[in-house]
């Protein structure tokens, strides 16, 4: 419920972007996705992100839906650098007498760069694309996998359910997560206090005693892997149950095909077109 | 507000119990998506006092729960018991939300009393209390009922003796006899415990509590005595 993380939320804007038929922005977000994989370089890097913030502007986001990561991703992410650092290589950089080589560094800033230029793209799908569009544009570009007897419907079918899925997943993720959080500091709390004499709210009665220091973050531990695959458990059974729900509503309208958006291309999608191939080319020839 | 005058509930504080002064809570607030679910709310619950917050979908009585339950931080104003705010309190606020097997992570009845240390006659003695007799600790959490669930996830809040208990739609997608069997764990609670209940359905959780409280658009609209 209090997720900073929104995925597949739209903001209702006018702009040109928004105007841009979902197929287009799919196709421009693979062809980025297929430079970026026969070009890793930094030229890449600073395509994607020239062609995300020009995108943005002109979608006329408003800075308030950048997400705010999780912790534990900003940590992640550190300690990526930290390891890039310590590992050394060429380039080496001279700090006065100690030379350092900046090599791993410069490639985790890279593959950071990578992993959150391809993230953002994929969040200005969402933000400029109402959900509903999304499997009727992925069914006209997986359109000629049938040739090759690639179950499309089945697969647009799918995306359907993840898209009407996902909203209320991540709620109730989020309300678990909450609730957790919770949980544990009533367990730490009766821990701690079992060393204390009893106050009167915390609800000490018939703690046990204490074990030591080792043996309470062993216990912690153990806890918290249990509890992490509990929440696990419980979001699946969740997503599941969900899912169920809503294949059944889908049948009981009479079909489980997702609607296909049959708009057609307009001058937004040309533009779109032309600044993609211009990115792409220019990422070739740039890096060649 | 109505012109009642309900012995639980008021504006002024009163010593240990919950004060909401003008709390406000936005959802997803410096976003595009931001939704104002609360304003202005702004009472005090006694202490030991059972109260019924009710109200129609999207009335903002679930969010209202969370912050009781110190789960939410207000947006504006404050929620506070006894001189600290509730967002600090959380292991002393017990709360029950509707989807109970969400919050019971362990395997079985007996793993989740002793996860917050609870030893096993304890927990017999509270599931005791909670007027349940044919549930065995080694049960598993998945084999019982959703009634079942919530009244052992009773039976915990009570062996944990929180002295302030949020149940959010503890009767939700319960028959009849359901129900009553909720109705009188809640009623065994012990007397200075405060519970607060969240529900749609007033006519069916009137049992439950002494004093109600409506809410309408994310407002306190009705205040009073049951």
């Amino acid at each position: 419920m209090k997720s900073a993380f929104h995925l597949l939320r739209y903001v209702d804007r006018d702009s040109i972007v928004h105007r841009t038929n979902a197929r287009t922005k799919i196709l421009s977000m693979s062809a980025m996705a297929l430079c970026l994989a026969f070009r890793p370089g930094w030229i890449a890097v600073a395509g994607i992100w020239s062609l995300g913030a020009v995108t943005f502007i002109a979608a006329r986001l408003p800075v308030g839906c950048i997400p705010r990561f999780p912790k534990i991703v900003s940590y992640g992410l550190l300690s990526g650098l930290v390891l890039g650092a310590i590992s050394g290589g060429e380039p080496n950089v001279n700090i006065g007498s100690w030379v350092f080589g900046a090599g791993g560094l410069v490639i985790q800033i890279r593959f950071s760069l990578v992993t959150l230029g391809l993230l953002f793209l994929s969040l200005l799908l969402g933000w400029t694309t109402p959900p509903s569009e999304l499997p009727g544009a992925v069914r006209f570009i997986l359109r000629p996998f049938r040739a090759v007897r690639l179950p499309v419907d089945d697969v647009v079918t799918g995306l359907a359910l993840a898209v009407r899925v996902m909203p209320l997943l991540m709620d109730e993720l989020a309300s678990t997560f909450t609730l957790w959080k919770a949980r544990r500091d009533a367990q730490n709390l009766r821990t701690r206090s079992a060393s204390i004499p009893a106050s009167p709210e915390a609800g000490t009665k018939n703690v046990p005693s204490t074990p030591g220091p080792a043996s309470q973050r062993a216990d912690l531990m153990e806890r918290t892997i249990n509890d992490v695959i509990a929440i696990a458990a419980t979001s699946t059974t969740s997503a599941v149950r969900r899912s169920t729900e809503i294949g059944r509503a889908m049948r009981a309208k009479g079909s489980t095909e997702a609607p296909v958006t049959e708009s057609s291309w307009g001058l937004p999608d040309f533009i779109a077109a032309v600044v993609t191939i211009c990115t792409v080319v220019a990422v070739f020839v740039l890096d060649s | 507000m109505t012109d009642a005058k309900p012995a639980a509930v008021s504006s002024m504080p009163t010593t240990g119990g919950i004060l909401l002064d003008n709390v406000g809570y936005v959802y997803d607030d410096k976003t595009p998506w931001a939704h104002q679910a609360l304003e202005n709310i702004s009472f005090t619950i006694d202490p030991g006092s059972r109260i019924l917050i009710v109200g129609e979908n999207g009335s903002g009585k679930s969010t209202l729960a969370w912050i009781l339950a110190g789960l939410y931080k207000p947006t504006i104003g404050q929620a506070i018991r006894a001189d600290k705010p509730l967002v600090e309190q959380t292991p002393n606020l017990g709360f029950l939300i509707q989807h109970t097997r969400l919050q019971l992570l362990s395997p079985t009845v007996g793993q989740e009393f002793s996860t917050f240390g609870i030893t096993g006659s304890d927990a017999q003695t509270a599931m005791r209390s909670m007027g349940i007799t044919n549930i065995h600790l080694s049960t598993r959490l998945e084999n019982l009922s959703v009634g079942q669930q919530r009244r052992v996830g009773l039976a915990v809040l009570f062996a944990r003796e929180c002295p302030v208990i949020i149940l959010d739609e503890p009767l939700a997608g319960l028959d009849r006899q359901g129900q009553t069997r909720i109705a009188e764990a809640v009623n065994a609670l012990p007397h200075q415990t405060t519970v607060v209940t969240v529900t749609h359905d007033f006519e069916a959780s009137a049992p439950l509590a002494t004093d109600a409280i409506e809410l309408t658009g994310g407002s306190v609209s009705k205040v009073w005595s049951l």
